[in-house]
């Protein structure tokens, strides 16, 4: 790109929508991590965050000449990020297919955590599994849309009005919601640590 | 947006941190153990070829019709490769893991000397990798530049759909609303249609390169037509490399090649 460059996000879906294709790479650069990260953690699985992210990218080229300059960039791609994840949840659903993380106690360590794991010391990397295991289990069964409010504060780093723009809710309502699923998850452990 | 539910006054973030008041166990409970799992927790590496993928995937997607961003139903799912063996597996820098570490270290047990070189290793075997990667996205984004422009391209070509069909229907509400009015062709049937509020000035832009060209003034229309089958507004000349978007009074819309378009209605004063 030129010395001139757009360098806000919002800079960037402008010229992609103006037929600058390398505007798209750059987008793409800038939140492969984040929304990757995101994805894996909403969805556990690379497939999926694989497929989930093409779409998104997807959309973002189809609706860019739609763009609003005012708005912000970073809301819109997750909130298609996170529809298209509903998406896949019914997908899912629909073919019957097991999440990585059922959350039955005996079910082993999620592949996520496996993968997490590798390079600790043995003992390290067990103890360690097995409380992230115990946690991220909790947070894949806490109701869908307190998680995503969830994993948006917390694990992606969103502020209380973006997270609003990405669901369409009051920023109230995210405050609750995260304080809702913050207490759902200490019932969850607490019963999880009850029956063990 | 749905009502707002009650909203604790509460800091969110500093009670995971470890600094706010709970008010009750289960939300303390809940925060202590996201904190663990958020200090434990390192994001996974996206694969390498990730956004070669998607940039393959967006063009050879299909051209589809215009929808809200935040459709709900999924699109028709574009062409996704399966992940290369070659692309690595989890890398954990953070947790001192992964491919990289696990090719440098095993099956030895690590001296400070091969944890230096291990280091010098993994730092050059990174640039090298991230130069790679720079190389071979630059070529991606040459070798479908042109079908990303395309992708673009359709884009316009079909909010430019939208809004002839919207023309459409305007021009019909005011046909309804004026049955004795006479035959409006052009600048007179583009005014009568704002002045009347059935259609703004946007509307008569066109989104494609005749946007800018021609402004509102990029198409043609005229209400001197008796059938619906009969076209009412049609693109100028350039709006669109594909050819010319022509909407029918019944709000049906086709893509005509240049060649195809040998409709050529009155003008005003042409008699």
């Amino acid at each position: 790109m030129s010395a001139e460059a757009p360098t806000r996000d919002e800079d960037l879906v402008t010229a992609l929508g103006a037929g600058d294709p390398r505007a798209l790479t750059e987008l793409m650069q800038r939140y492969q991590r984040p929304l990757y990260g995101y994805l894996m953690r909403m969805l556990n699985s690379r497939e999926d965050a694989d497929d989930v992210f093409q779409e998104t990218f997807l959309r973002v080229v189809r609706h860019a000449q739609r763009f609003d300059a005012n708005r912000r960039f970073r809301p819109w791609v997750y909130a298609i990020a996170s529809n298209l994840v509903k998406n896949t949840y019914r997908a899912r659903t629909n073919r019957g297919a097991q999440s990585l993380d059922p959350g039955g106690e005996d079910d082993g360590p999620s592949l996520l955590s496996t993968l997490e794991g590798r390079g600790r010391e043995p003992i390290e990397s067990a103890q360690l599994e097995e409380s992230a295991e115990r946690v991220r289990g909790a947070v894949e069964r806490l109701p869908e849309k307190g998680r995503v409010a969830l994993v948006l504060f917390y694990y992606q780093g969103l502020p209380y009005a973006e997270i609003a723009e990405v669901l369409e809710i009051p920023v109230g309502t995210v405050k609750s919601r995260i304080h809702n699923a913050l207490g759902k998850l200490g019932r969850e452990l607490a019963r999880r640590e009850a029956t063990s | 947006m749905s009502a707002p539910e009650e909203t604790p006054e509460l800091d969110l973030a500093a009670l995971v941190r470890g600094e706010g008041e709970a008010p009750s166990g289960d939300v303390a409970a809940g925060a202590e153990a996201l904190r663990a799992d958020l200090e434990s927790w390192t994001a996974p590496e996206p694969p390498a070829d990730l956004i070669q993928r998607t940039l393959a995937a967006i063009a050879l997607a299909p051209a589809e019709a215009a929808e809200p961003a935040e459709a709900a139903e999924p699109m028709e799912a574009a062409e996704v490769t399966e992940p290369s063996e070659a692309q690595p597996a989890e890398a954990q820098p953070a947790a001192g893991g992964g491919a990289l570490e696990v090719l440098t270290t095993q099956p030895f047990a690590p001296t400070p000397q091969t944890k230096r070189r291990g280091l010098i290793v993994r730092l050059v075997t990174q640039a090298l990798a991230a130069c790679l990667l720079f190389g071979v996205s630059a070529s991606f984004t040459a070798f479908f530049y042109p079908a990303v422009v395309h992708a673009l391209e359709e884009g316009r070509l079909e909010r430019c759909q939208q809004r002839l069909k919207h023309l459409a229907r305007a021009l019909h509400a005011y046909r309804t609303d004026h049955p004795d009015a006479g035959k409006l062709n052009g600048g007179a049937l583009r005014r009568a249609l704002i002045e009347g509020g059935y259609a703004t000035h946007e509307d008569f832009v066109c989104s494609g390169a005749g946007g800018d060209l021609h402004g509102a003034e990029s198409y043609v229309g005229t209400s001197a037509v008796e059938a619906l089958e009969q076209p009412v507004f049609w693109d100028r000349f350039g709006n669109h490399p594909q050819g010319f978007n022509v909407v029918y009074g019944d709000a049906r819309v086709e893509l005509l090649d240049v060649n195809d378009f040998q409709f050529k209605p009155e003008r005003e004063g042409d008699h």
